[in-house]
């Protein structure tokens, strides 16, 4: 099952475009999205995260698109934010992993959320604002995980993060099963990806293989 | 949703969230009527704080930290020649918001909810729930984000900042909200997941 963007374009409410149309079909098991700032990473991932509908075109995936389902879309689409502070909404570490859990309706939520803290004694329930950058971004990434979605987006994961958690988190992501799509301006996120795509003004510059496109990104 | 709720449990913990809800209505009214019941209250309520650990502790500290506002409620009952009224009102805060933190600290949200939504069956538990963790996770964030424009002033200026921070700042504050928002949404928003439809593909 794939998310396929099919003619997608964003205008902003002046009617200027931000990102394509793109005509995309995302079915490899990682893939990168990489592009200077602004260049539509993070419009892109909240089109496939039907956070946003697109002007024109639609985002298809699951037997339906976002207009028709959008609101369905967090059972089967998980995001990472790229800043922590933006994403954690509760008070308590405990709170916080439950959350989507209990939004899907599930009743052993807040157990499964105490299980998935047996590595980490102690945080069920520290209270998020007293975490460290790469504990938050720990928190964020678990509680997204947790809901066990098909398709994992994640917008800048490494920002924020020291050498070690980078490599601490690209080792967590490498184990993992269900897609992702990572959109990062960092070329070490996104070397072991299938595929990358290179956006440059909310079109597509380049796509293929990451070694022969993050080569390309970094000598332009 | 745990919000407030602070641990090591206590016997404070234990009790029903229906008896202690119940007994701060009682209390309030009490000491509306018999304000001669505040002089035993007052230490009472405290202590029942400081039975709660360290969050409870700290939340003494808070409370105490009130004084300046409690001083001035004394003043200016004294100077309209009701000193004793002004002890009063500040004795019955004091004491009020003793209880109301024993019971936040020592209920879960949820539990609280359940018996809110018994009283008031029309009330969304779940929606007013979510809203409250965000408020009580909010405050800190926003708190920090004010002291860090505080010191970015005090990098680049000789005189401390006075009303210039607050526009900047609540921009943020609105732009923030915006993300948080979108956070939101893209775990099922505050109404929760509806149903999912028997023609659609995906499942989870």
């Amino acid at each position: 099952m794939s998310l396929t963007l099919e003619n997608a374009q964003v205008d902003d409410p002046q009617g200027r475009r931000i990102l394509g149309p793109l005509s995309l079909q995302l079915s490899e098991s990682r893939i990168g999205v990489v592009g200077n700032n602004g260049c539509g990473k993070s419009t892109l991932l909240r089109l496939l995260a039907a956070l946003q509908m697109p002007s024109q075109g639609c985002v298809r995936g699951f037997g339906t698109t976002t207009q028709e389902q959008g609101e369905q879309w967090p059972r089967w689409v998980g995001v990472v934010f790229q800043n922590t502070d933006h994403q954690l909404l509760f008070p308590t570490v405990i709170e916080e992993l439950a959350f989507g859990m209990k939004q899907l309706g599930w009743p052993d939520a807040e157990a499964r959320a105490q299980q998935a803290l047996a590595e980490r004694p102690g945080w069920a329930y520290r209270r998020v604002h007293e975490l460290s950058g790469g504990e938050k971004k720990w928190v964020c990434l678990r509680a997204v995980l947790l809901m066990q979605t098909q398709v994992l987006l994640l917008d800048e994961p490494s920002s924020g993060l020291d050498q070690g958690q980078r490599r601490q988190l690209r080792a967590e992501l490498a184990g993992l099963e269900q897609q992702q799509i990572i959109a990062s301006h960092d070329p070490q996120d996104l070397q072991h990806c299938e595929r990358v795509i290179w956006l440059e003004q909310g079109r597509v510059r380049a796509e293929g293989a990451a070694s022969e496109v993050l080569e390309a990104y970094l000598d332009a | 949703m745990l919000s407030l709720y602070s641990l090591p449990e206590t016997w404070w913990h234990r009790r029903r969230a229906g008896s202690k809800l119940l007994a701060l209505c009682v209390l309030c009214v009490l000491l509306w009527w018999w304000p001669v019941f505040l002089w035993l209250l007052l230490p009472l309520s405290w202590a029942a704080l400081c039975s709660l650990g360290p969050q409870g502790r700290n939340t003494l500290r808070w409370l105490l930290r009130l004084w300046p506002w409690w001083l001035a409620v004394v003043l200016w009952q004294t100077w309209v020649g009701q000193w004793e009224l002004g002890l009063t009102v500040v004795a019955r805060w004091a004491t009020l918001l003793a209880c109301a933190s024993v019971l936040t600290l020592s209920t879960r949200l949820d539990a609280l909810m359940a018996v809110v939504q018994r009283i008031l069956p029309g009330v969304s538990g779940r929606r007013f729930a979510i809203a409250l963790a965000l408020v009580v996770r909010s405050v800190p964030q926003l708190l920090d984000g004010y002291r860090a424009r505080e010191l970015a002033w005090r990098a680049r200026s000789l005189r401390p900042a006075r009303h210039q921070l607050i526009a900047p700042w609540l921009v943020d504050t609105l732009r923030d909200s915006d993300h948080v928002s979108l956070a939101l949404q893209a775990r099922g928003g505050s109404r929760g997941l509806p149903a999912l439809p028997s023609s659609t593909i995906g499942d989870n």
